[in-house]
C-alpha cells in the first residue's frame, strides 16, 4: 500500500482524472473530497462489507422450497 | 455427429444436475465475498414461486436463491456504469437479465432481497457480474415477502381466468362442429 502524508487542503491525484482532497481534520475524523469522472464508483468500504455479509447470509442453507411455496400461498 | 457439451454437477440441494455448456454463466469477479467461484448455472426447481437458484458448478453447497426484482418492485431501476458494461462485454444495457439475491430465513415471511447489488447477466454471452449500484436508496435487505405473495396471487387468478376461457372456447367449437358431423 502506498502511504502519503498530506496537510489540510492538500490533495492526491489518482490517474489523470481523480483528485482526493483533505477537506477537514477534526480529532480522529478526516473529511475527504473526491473529484472523479461521473462513471467512477465511489462507496464507503462498509457498503462492500454489508454486501459481502448479505451474500454470506443468502448462501446459508435457505428454507426448504416446498416450505417457501406453501408460505407464499397461505392467506 | 454433433457433440453436446454437457457437464453433470453435484448439488446438495438438487442432487445431480446436467448443465449444457451454453447455459453456464460466467462471473469473472465472482459473487462479492466468494471470489473463488466463477462458474454458475441457473436452476429452476420447478415450483411456482418464480425463485431461481444460482448454483456454483464447483461447489455443491454454494447456491444463491435469486429473483427478478421487477416481480416484487415494479419501479426498480438500475444504472450500469461504463465499467460495468465493459465487464459484461456490452456496448449498451440491452438483452440483460437482472436478478436480486434473496436471503430466505426459516421464517419465510422475513425473506429479503439485495437491491443494492444485483446480479446482471448478459444474455448474449452468459457473462454476469454482481454490480454495486451507486444509488443510495437501495437496501441490501429489502423486505419483499408480501409483494411477491401478491404478485403470485395475481398470476394464479389470471391463469385461472385463462383456463376457464379456454374451456369455453373448446366447448363452443365442439357444438359448432356437430351439424357437419351429422350431415
Amino acid at each position: 500500500m502506498l502511504v502519503l502524508t498530506r496537510k489540510l487542503g492538500e490533495s492526491i491525484a489518482v490517474d489523470d482524472h481523480i483528485k482526493i482532497v483533505v477537506v477537514q481534520i477534526k480529532g480522529k475524523q478526516v473529511r475527504l473530497g473526491i473529484q472523479a469522472p461521473k462513471e467512477t464508483k465511489i462507496h464507503r468500504e462498509e457498503v462492500y462489507q454489508s454486501i459481502k455479509q448479505q451474500n454470506q447470509e443468502a448462501a446459508k442453507k435457505s428454507a426448504d422450497i416446498a416450505h417457501v411455496s406453501k408460505a407464499l400461498k397461505e392467506s | 455427429m454433433s457433440v453436446e457439451k454437457v457437464e453433470t454437477i453435484e448439488t446438495s440441494r438438487f442432487g445431480k444436475v446436467s448443465v449444457q455448456e451454453e447455459d453456464t454463466i460466467s462471473l469473472p469477479y465472482g459473487v462479492l465475498g466468494f471470489s473463488d467461484h466463477k462458474k454458475f448455472c441457473l436452476i429452476d426447481s420447478g415450483d411456482d414461486t418464480l425463485i431461481l437458484w444460482l448454483q456454483a458448478l464447483n461447489d455443491p453447497n454454494l447456491v444463491f436463491p435469486v429473483l427478478e426484482p421487477k416481480i416484487f418492485k415494479s419501479d426498480y431501476k438500475i444504472k450500469l456504469s461504463p465499467g460495468d458494461l465493459r465487464d459484461l462485454g456490452l456496448n449498451e444495457p440491452k438483452n440483460i437479465a437482472v436478478f436480486s439475491i434473496l436471503t430466505i430465513p426459516t421464517d419465510v415471511t422475513q425473506m429479503t432481497a439485495n437491491l443494492k447489488a444485483p446480479i446482471i447477466v448478459n444474455r448474449e454471452n452468459q457473462i454476469a457480474k454482481q454490480v454495486v449500484l451507486q444509488e443510495n436508496e437501495y437496501s441490501v435487505q429489502y423486505e419483499m415477502f408480501n409483494a411477491l405473495k401478491a404478485h403470485l396471487l395475481t398470476i394464479r387468478s389470471q391463469q385461472q381466468n385463462r383456463t376457464a376461457l379456454k374451456e369455453v372456447v373448446a366447448e363452443s367449437i365442439r357444438i359448432k362442429d356437430l351439424p357437419t358431423a351429422q350431415a
